[in-house]
Parts: structure tokens; C-alpha cells; sequence
């Protein structure tokens, strides 16, 4: 839960500093590459913090590098 | 937005901050064991033909980026799709960089903390000093890396008495081939890294001086891994050192000065942290030029936020635990990182070689 309020607090923090000017200077490249990047963030973050496993993205890399060069 | 610039100094003492700052605590061809400082010289010899590489971009292209370079060189959309391995390898080895400082911290010392406590303010840290940019970054460390290499030092001398030169010995007795295939994970780890750099050197005001960062920065670091992987095989013996997973910090561990002074490990840990804070904040530097550069956003300090915190999230999920990133860091690395730092920077500079020659070509006819 500790987590989960400091990921927001500071997720809350950047939107305000960051993300509200740009919006204001109507930059809607960079306000949606902005909020994509940080809500899939979050999202992961939130899922960290009530306990879920997340599988690596590196494990099909190691798979791969194992295959590739016959590593034991 | 005044352009920002940094000096030869500042160049060199972040370059050897960058290639020290995780490998002082993980060590570099480790698995050499009692050869490790033969593995480290042949690595270092191998890292001259490629950080030549990394140099030859600067010379070749003075006042670009490593992702303008490669926008002038294949084009835009093309360009933007060879950028896309270097943004993934600079993102991804700043989480590693992240993850290992996160282990270190957990293992050492604070073992009942969660990660995500140190990790928030490390990459928080990291976010503020990339948006302050890369000439507080070169600023900051010209100040660190004294004391970093006061404390490799005052470390070294109060082990000295525990040295047992017999630890060294025999040496190259598993044959040459262990070396090699260390001074190769040497090379990945740390030295090749400096591919990151190509994405910071462009700001430098002496483009002249580019050889001279490299070069120094690679035989200064390379020296003082040498000391450390020495020091902790002389105090520790090789048996050892590959039993355990910072060496490094159960060497310093060992310091025990007329019974007062001991116990000094956490202010070394503490001077380590800052080399990893360096280390991460280039990674993510580089890799927030990279998205800026891609997504055709003009001020790259406007991602840094999202792009860290991603990093954050990535560092976290990367490893289940710290046998895994031991495994990952000494088995698979380097079959990983080699095509990054190496393979793909060489097509690149050949494509850019051929692309200039050909453009000599066309002007004197």
C-alpha cells in the first residue's frame, strides 16, 4: 500500500509539473507520447505493488542466447 | 535554450566514472578468478580497435549525435529504425545498472527494505540530473570521482597487510581459453559500454580532445579494476571471490585497524552508489535523446520523467532474484551486449564511410 501511495504521489507530481504545461502549450505529440509512456508505467507499477508477478522481458532474450550459442 | 557543452575534463571523468561505476561492485571477468588481471589487460587491449569506432563517429560527423548521426546516414525513417537498438540497449543497461545498485543495497546492508524504496530515489535523482543536463552531470561527477578514487585507495592500502601474493597463483592454470573468453565478457562489461557515449560526445567543445577521453578514460579505469579484482583475490583468494556475490564489499569488510577502525564498508557503499548514479543517469540520458530524436521532440528534458520511470519499472521486473542477475550478468551478457556495442556501431560506421566517400565522389565530378 506504501508503495502503491508513493508511486501515485510522485506520478501525481510529474503530471502536474510536466504534463499540464504541455497541454497548455498544446503539444499533443508529446502529451500523448508523455501520458502513454507514464500510464503504461502505473499501470505496471500498480500491479507491482498488490503483490503481482511480472514475467521478465528478458527471459525469450536468455531462451534465445541459450539456443543460439549452445550455452549449458 | 542556451546549447549545452562539456570540456574535455568533465568527458574523461564521467567516461571513467560510467565504466567503473558498476563493475567497482559486481567486478569485471570475474570467473578469470586468480587471472582476472590478465583477462582485464587483453580486454582492455581489445577495446582500442572499438572504441576507435565510437571515436570515428565524432570525427567523421563533429557535431552530431550517435541519432543524428544515424538519420543523416540512413535517413530519416530508416534512421529512426537503426536508432531503435541503441535506444533499447541504453534503456535497458541503465535498468540493469539500477537493478545491480538495488541488489547491492539489499544484500549489504538494508536487507529488510523493500527495492522499490531505494529505487524511487535513485531513479528520482536520475530524472532530475539528466533534466538538469549533461553539463551538471559532468559537473557533479568532476566532483565525485576524487573521492571515489580516495576511497579505492585508502581501501587498497588498509588490505594491504592481508595481501597473500600466493592467491595469484599458479597462474594460467585452466590454459589461456577461460581468459579469453573473460577479457570478451570484460570487454562487454564494462569497457564496450562506452557505446552510450556517442550520444553525449557531441556536446563536447574540444573536438580534437576525443581520442585522448577515450583512450585515458579506458587505461585509467582499466587500471583501477585491475586494483579492485587484484585486491579482492589477494585478501579473499579466487576460490572465494567466485563463492561470493560483491567481493569487492566482503574485502573492504575485512578492514580492521587497531580495533577502531572497522566496519567501513557502508561509506565505500556509499561512494559506489554515487558511481552508479552517474552510470544510470547517462543511460537514461542517452535513452531519452534517442525517444526525443524519434518521436521528433524537440527538447529531450520533456520525456526524461516517463522514460525513467519506465526504466524504474523494467529494473524491477528484470530479475526474480539475485542468483538470476549473477547469471545473467556472467553467462549471457556479453553474447548480448556484443552485438549492441560492437557489431552494430561497425555496419553503421561502414555505411557511413562508404556514404561519405561517395559524396566526395559526386562533388569533385
Amino acid at each position: 500500500m506504501l508503495m502503491l501511495a508513493v508511486t501515485t504521489f510522485v506520478f501525481i507530481m510529474y503530471f502536474i509539473t510536466d504534463l499540464v504545461p504541455v497541454y497548455k502549450n498544446k503539444q499533443w505529440k508529446l502529451f500523448w507520447a508523455y501520458s502513454v509512456m507514464m500510464a503504461f508505467a502505473y499501470v505496471l507499477l500498480f500491479l507491482i505493488s498488490i503483490g503481482i508477478d511480472i514475467d521478465s522481458p528478458l527471459k525469450p532474450v536468455k531462451r534465445l542466447i541459450i539456443a543460439i550459442w549452445g550455452l549449458k | 535554450m542556451s546549447k549545452e557543452s562539456i570540456t574535455q575534463k568533465q568527458s574523461i571523468v564521467m567516461m571513467i566514472t560510467y565504466m567503473l561505476g558498476s563493475s567497482m561492485v559486481l567486478g569485471a571477468g570475474s570467473e578469470a578468478k586468480q587471472d582476472v588481471w590478465l583477462a582485464l589487460l587483453i580486454a582492455m587491449l581489445m577495446s582500442v580497435p572499438v572504441m576507435y569506432i565510437y571515436i570515428r563517429f565524432h570525427v567523421i560527423y563533429p557535431d552530431k549525435s550517435l541519432y543524428e548521426i544515424l538519420n543523416t546516414v540512413f535517413g530519416r525513417i530508416l534512421g529512426k529504425i537503426v536508432a531503435i537498438p541503441f535506444i533499447w540497449f541504453a534503456f535497458h543497461l541503465g535498468a540493469l545498472v539500477l537493478r545491480n545498485f538495488l541488489e547491492y543495497i539489499k544484500i549489504v546492508s538494508m536487507t529488510q527494505t523493500p527495492m522499490f524504496a531505494f529505487a524511487i530515489v535513485m531513479i528520482i535523482s536520475s530524472i532530475y540530473g539528466v533534466r538538469a543536463g549533461v553539463e551538471v552531470i559532468g559537473r557533479w561527477t568532476s566532483i565525485i570521482l576524487p573521492f571515489l578514487m580516495l576511497s579505492v585507495l585508502i581501501v587498497t592500502v588498509f588490505l594491504s597487510p592481508l595481501f597473500d601474493f600466493g592467491n595469484l597463483k599458479p597462474v594460467l592454470y585452466n590454459g589461456f581459453k577461460p581468459i579469453l573468453y573473460n577479457a570478451i565478457s570484460a570487454l562487454a562489461f564494462p569497457f564496450a559500454e562506452t557505446v552510450i557515449f556517442t550520444a553525449v560526445l557531441d556536446k563536447i567543445r574540444d573536438k580534437r580532445s576525443l581520442y585522448k577521453i577515450y583512450y585515458v578514460s579506458l587505461i585509467f579505469s582499466g587500471i583501477v579494476l585491475i586494483i579492485i579484482s587484484l585486491r579482492s583475490i589477494l585478501t579473499l583468494g579466487a576460490e572465494n571471490v567466485g563463492n561470493m556475490y560483491f567481493a569487492s564489499y566482503a574485502a573492504v569488510g575485512l578492514i580492521d585497524i587497531g580495533d577502531f577502525l572497522e566496519r567501513i564498508e557502508v561509506s565505500v557503499t556509499v561512494v559506489f552508489l554515487f558511481g552508479g548514479y552517474v552510470k544510470n543517469s547517462i543511460c537514461l540520458y542517452a535513452a531519452s535523446t534517442g525517444i526525443a530524436n524519434v518521436l521528433n521532440i524537440d527538447n529531450y528534458r520533456q520525456i526524461v520523467a516517463p522514460v525513467g520511470m519506465l526504466m524504474l519499472v523494467f529494473s524491477l521486473i528484470i530479475y526474480n532474484n539475485t542468483m538470476e542477475m549473477f547469471e545473467w550478468a556472467n553467462k549471457i551478457y556479453k553474447y548480448y551486449a556484443i552485438p549492441f556495442e560492437v557489431v552494430l556501431p561497425l555496419i553503421v560506421l561502414i555505411v557511413a564511410e562508404i556514404k561519405i566517400r561517395l559524396t566526395k565522389k559526386k562533388k569533385r565530378a
